[in-house]
Parts: structure tokens; C-alpha cells; sequence
């Protein structure tokens, strides 16, 4: 991997300062002036989402490999003196923490942006298509990671729209130009490609099976293997879950994900590690950010 | 809905058996259901659906179904579905 200065890796998520977080603040901000052009409001969410929200979309179902719990223990006493007995050893030797009795898990820990929005607008009658963005950290369990490719946390901007079918079909396809076009911009090649998502056995998951008949997902992958931005539609799959009306029938909702980590990785892989020669420097972040700015 | 009525006369047993279920499960009658209504794209076919339908489609054709067949294509219609899995010539039912 080409190192990228600011970087740091600790094995399954990133840190960042100096040129490698102004690049990953101006990504982000792009992105948010695209949003700014749809007519998005932005919205900010805490980092837990609730078991019984994903539950009601079948994540569980769906990504039970994917899934990381924000786990409590039992308030018991003695419960509590058994986990103080070991743990800090234990993880302090690397061996991992080995928990003692926990509470049911209400909460997990959000594995994409757009999840916040579906209970956000659960019952309610749009008059209007709603356009929404916000930027989340995700967590997804996987099998390896990569610096800046495949993280257990990693930064997700998306933009979603929840309408009508036909808007929600029109706003997928303005997505897809509007990546293509963004990505032409800045001299990167992406190649949008139908895909699907990575369930849990998927040749037994109707979900799954309903992809391949009805591609509703299309990525746009670097380098051959690197998807940096989906566009998603989900017909009426999560209004229909939540009660969301549009026109008198359940609301059709779509959605376009940025992975910024990855974008990050193909500037440094197009561009090389010396900051000046990146693009993207005409891009403002926005001033509050820049007073919260700490240099390397 | 004569036309789709006679397109359905002419469906071989088998294929007219899937064509009742599907109907059935998506609450329309099937007469409302011809050869060539685009099953997914019409969203007739949900996925709630799709595990029951592969199970009725390998009992109807007495075989199981091949993972890799399952794409698009081959569920685009029942004229597809009877092609696929079936052995029913394409343009059978008025598929051209």
C-alpha cells in the first residue's frame, strides 16, 4: 500500500492527522456539497443503533458475521468482581477479555449510515420526497483487514432519498452520474458494477436470492476489487417495514454510500504520498472544522 | 385479458401449477398472470416468496434447482421460469 502521511493503523481501524485528515475532511465535505445539491438535510446520530431497529430489517437474519455488539455486564456485585479479577491482565497480555455475565444486547454498534433514517420517518406520510444525508462510523466485522480498504470501523457519508418509486428510481440514476462525474473530476477510475451484499449464506437468504433476480446494487470499484461508493435502491423494503407513506403506498427509498477511508486509499494509490501533488485542494471544509484542526 | 387467458390455455401443466402458486402468494388471480408479465419487475415475486417458489419449481421439475441458474434472466417471467427449469421452449405462451 502506498503510505498515505497522517495515517496511522492499528490493525483493523484508522487514525488520522495532518495531510491525511485535511484529504479525509475536503473528501467529506465534496460529498456534503453534493448532498448540498440535491437539497439534503444533514442530520448527526449517535455511534449505537437499536437491536430491535436492525431486527426489523432482518439484519441478524441477514449479516449475523458482520455484526459488532455493544455489550454490558450484569450490574451484579459479584459479577462485577469476577470480570475486575481478570480482565485487565488478561487484556493486558493480549489474550483478549473474557466476559464475565452480560446484559441482552439492546444496542449495537452502527453498521451503515442510512440505518438512523428508516425509524427516524417510521409512520409518518411524506408530502414530499425527503432527501437526507449524514456521516456515520460503521462497524463491520470481517474475516481480514486492510489499511484504508477494509476496516472493522471505518467513516460512511451517504445521501438517501425517501419517495415515490419513480423518485427514488431517478434519484439512484442521478447518483450514478454524479459519481461518475465526481470521480472524472479528480482523474480517478472507478467502474460501476452490479453487486451484491454480503449475507450470511446467501443461497438460503431470500434476500440474497432477490438481488440476483433484481440487481438493485451498484458499486463503483477501483482498481479492480475496491468498491469506493454504492448506489442502492430498496424499493419499498424499508417503508414498508417502518410505515413510511409516499403517495398513498409504503415509501421506496434509495441510498448513495461513500466509504471516505477508501477514497483516501485511491487518491495515495492514483496520486502517490506527497500531498501537494493531490487534488481536491480547492475543496473548503467547513471553518468550524478548521479551528477544531490539529497539525502533525 | 382474453389475450392473457388464452396465452394461459396454451401453458403446459407444469408451468400453468408454478403460475397458480405465484399468483396465489402474490394475492392476484391468475388470470391476471400471463407468460410474459415481468415477475420481478412488477414486483409480483417478493422475497418472501423466493425460498417457497424454488421448492415448488423442484418439485414441479422433479430436480433440484442449480444455484447458478438462479439469475435474472431465468425469472424474468413464467415463459423465463418455464424455459429455465422446465424445458418449455422460449416463445412458448407468447414469449418472443
Amino acid at each position: 500500500m502506498t503510505p498515505c502521511p497522517g495515517h496511522m493503523w492499528d490493525g483493523s481501524q484508522s487514525s488520522f492527522t495532518g495531510p491525511a485528515l485535511d484529504l479525509y475532511r475536503r473528501l467529506d465535505a465534496m460529498f456534503v456539497r453534493l448532498a448540498d445539491r440535491i437539497g439534503a438535510q444533514d442530520y448527526a446520530f449517535p455511534t449505537m443503533i437499536s437491536a430491535k431497529t436492525l431486527a426489523k430489517m432482518n439484519y441478524f437474519t441477514s449479516f449475523p458475521h458482520a455484526v459488532t455488539f455493544a455489550v454490558a455486564l450484569d450490574r451484579d456485585e459479584q459479577n462485577l468482581e469476577r470480570f475486575r479479577a481478570e480482565a485487565d491482565r488478561d487484556a493486558g497480555a493480549g489474550r483478549g477479555i473474557t466476559l464475565t455475565a452480560t446484559q441482552p444486547v439492546q444496542e449495537v454498534l452502527t453498521p451503515a449510515a442510512c440505518y438512523h433514517f428508516y425509524p427516524l420517518f417510521a409512520n409518518r406520510t411524506l408530502s414530499a420526497p425527503a432527501y437526507l444525508t449524514t456521516r456515520a462510523s460503521c462497524h463491520r466485522r470481517e474475516t481480514h483487514y486492510e489499511p484504508l480498504r477494509r476496516q472493522w470501523c471505518f467513516g460512511m457519508r451517504e445521501i438517501v432519498v425517501i419517495g415515490t418509486a419513480a423518485e427514488a428510481r431517478a434519484f439512484a440514476e442521478r447518483a450514478k452520474h454524479e459519481v461518475a462525474t465526481m470521480l472524472a473530476a479528480l482523474g480517478l477510475s472507478a467502474t460501476p458494477t452490479v453487486a451484491t451484499d454480503p449475507f450470511f449464506k446467501p443461497e438460503r437468504n431470500p434476500l440474497a436470492i432477490m438481488q440476483r433476480l433484481d440487481p438493485v446494487k451498484t458499486e463503483f470499484v477501483f482498481g479492480g476489487d475496491l468498491a469506493v461508493a454504492s448506489v442502492n435502491l430498496h424499493h419499498d423494503h424499508f417503508g414498508g417495514t417502518f410505515g413510511i407513506a409516499r403517495d398513498g403506498k409504503p415509501a421506496h427509498t434509495a441510498c448513495l454510500a461513500f466509504g471516505i477511508e477508501r477514497w483516501v486509499h485511491m487518491i495515495c494509490a492514483q496520486y502517490g504520498n506527497n500531498p501537494a501533488d493531490w487534488p481536491l485542494a480547492d475543496v473548503e471544509t467547513p471553518p468550524v472544522r478548521k479551528r477544531e484542526r490539529v497539525d502533525a | 385479458m382474453l389475450a392473457t387467458k388464452k396465452r394461459s390455455a396454451s401453458m403446459p401443466p407444469k408451468l400453468q401449477k408454478i403460475r397458480e402458486w405465484i399468483a396465489t402468494s402474490a394475492g392476484i388471480s391468475p388470470d391476471d398472470l400471463s407468460a410474459d408479465t415481468p415477475l420481478v419487475q412488477d414486483r409480483v415475486l417478493t422475497s418472501i416468496m423466493i425460498l417457497d417458489l424454488l421448492g415448488i419449481i423442484e418439485e414441479v421439475a422433479g430436480a433440484p434447482v442449480d444455484p447458478g441458474a438462479i439469475r435474472a434472466s431465468a425469472f424474468h417471467d413464467l415463459g423465463a421460469i418455464g424455459s429455465h427449469f422446465l424445458g418449455v421452449p422460449l416463445g412458448h405462451g407468447g414469449i418472443s
